[in-house]
């Protein structure tokens, strides 16, 4: 049987606040530690967005109690700092970032629609 | 400033935020500053990490306080007291105090608890829903049990009895306003926050 408390529609979720979804598409490429997650959205950014620790970590409680993001135990390396904790995306997590990346591709194809060459 | 000092310093710093925040993720942050300071150097990372504590810790403790149920009862409480004052106030001496007190009472009553309401974010903001709106039409009910019971003391005089009534009545309805208001603008289920 479904559980529609413990899976909420993702839709229902939107749209994300612009942090969570930076964090959310920065998982998208695997487990990452925290100061990896920092390092791939400021990357992906252009370095645009430039988070502190403090607002990455609040941004990454918030995913977490929200169950679209989930402490990973798996370590890429052996060798790897056992005191860094790792984040992946939960099933809901993926589903939601998913729904956003739909919501804004739709949000983009009306604006660059709506701004062809020549209508300035 | 050293390696060893800067940590000792922003570990301390780390005292702004709320506890179980700072608990959790104590040194998470303390590790990051030292990747921080690796990668850009202590100047650049101390610049980073200081933006970044005064715009969060202010925000997290807010935040944190908007979601314990306890502070919309105080707010109920200071709206209804503030609504009480004001209208005795203008009751016995006109003007002054009263003209202050009420627009704020009700500023309070109207902008605070939506605010308050929207922000709450808690897992089971279901049965807060139900709370706040059951104490709303409780509340609405007393409303004309009141007014009768307070019928026979209400002469053509506006006196005491009669303020006290009147001020009672007003408060009543205040807290049922608030909390109807807080009832329906509570989320029915888990929402983000913005």
């Amino acid at each position: 049987m479904i559980d529609a408390e413990a899976s909420p529609d993702p839709r229902s979720l939107l749209p994300l606040p612009l942090a969570q979804f930076h964090v959310l598409v920065a998982l998208t490429a695997g487990d990452l530690h925290g100061y990896a997650v920092m390092g791939a959205v400021e990357e992906s950014s252009g370095g645009v967005v430039r988070m502190g620790p403090a607002t990455l970590y609040g941004t990454l409680k918030k995913l977490v109690d929200r169950d679209l993001v989930e402490e990973s135990d798996h370590r890429p390396s052996s060798n790897d700092d056992e005191r860094r904790r790792y984040y992946r995306l939960t099933g809901l997590g993926q589903a939601v970032c998913r729904a956003e990346s739909d919501r804004l591709s739709t949000l983009v194809s009306i604006a660059r629609s709506n701004l062809r060459p020549g209508l300035a | 400033m050293g390696t060893g000092s800067a940590i000792r310093v922003y570990r301390s710093l780390l005292v702004l935020y709320p506890r179980d925040f700072r608990d959790r993720y104590r040194d998470d942050l303390v590790q990051t500053l030292t990747d921080l300071s690796a990668e850009l150097g202590p100047r650049r990372a101390w610049r980073r990490v200081t933006l970044d504590l005064v715009v969060t810790a202010p925000r997290y403790r807010m935040e944190t306080l908007m979601k314990q149920e306890h502070i919309s009862t105080v707010l109920i409480v200071a709206t209804t007291a503030m609504a009480c004052a004001g209208i005795i106030s203008l009751s016995i001496d006109g003007l002054s105090l009263g003209v202050l007190l009420l627009p704020l009472a009700a500023v309070l009553a109207i902008t605070q608890r939506g605010r308050l309401a929207r922000s709450m974010d808690a897992v089971d903001a279901s049965r807060l829903r139900h709370k706040r709106l059951r104490i709303a039409a409780v509340l609405a009910v007393s409303l004309p049990v009141i007014y009768l019971v307070s019928l026979p003391i209400l002469g053509d005089e506006w006196g005491a009895d009669a303020i006290v009534a009147f001020g009672l009545w007003t408060a009543v309805l205040i807290a049922a306003v608030s909390y109807f208001v807080a009832g329906i603008t509570t989320p029915k289920s888990r929402v983000i926050s913005r």
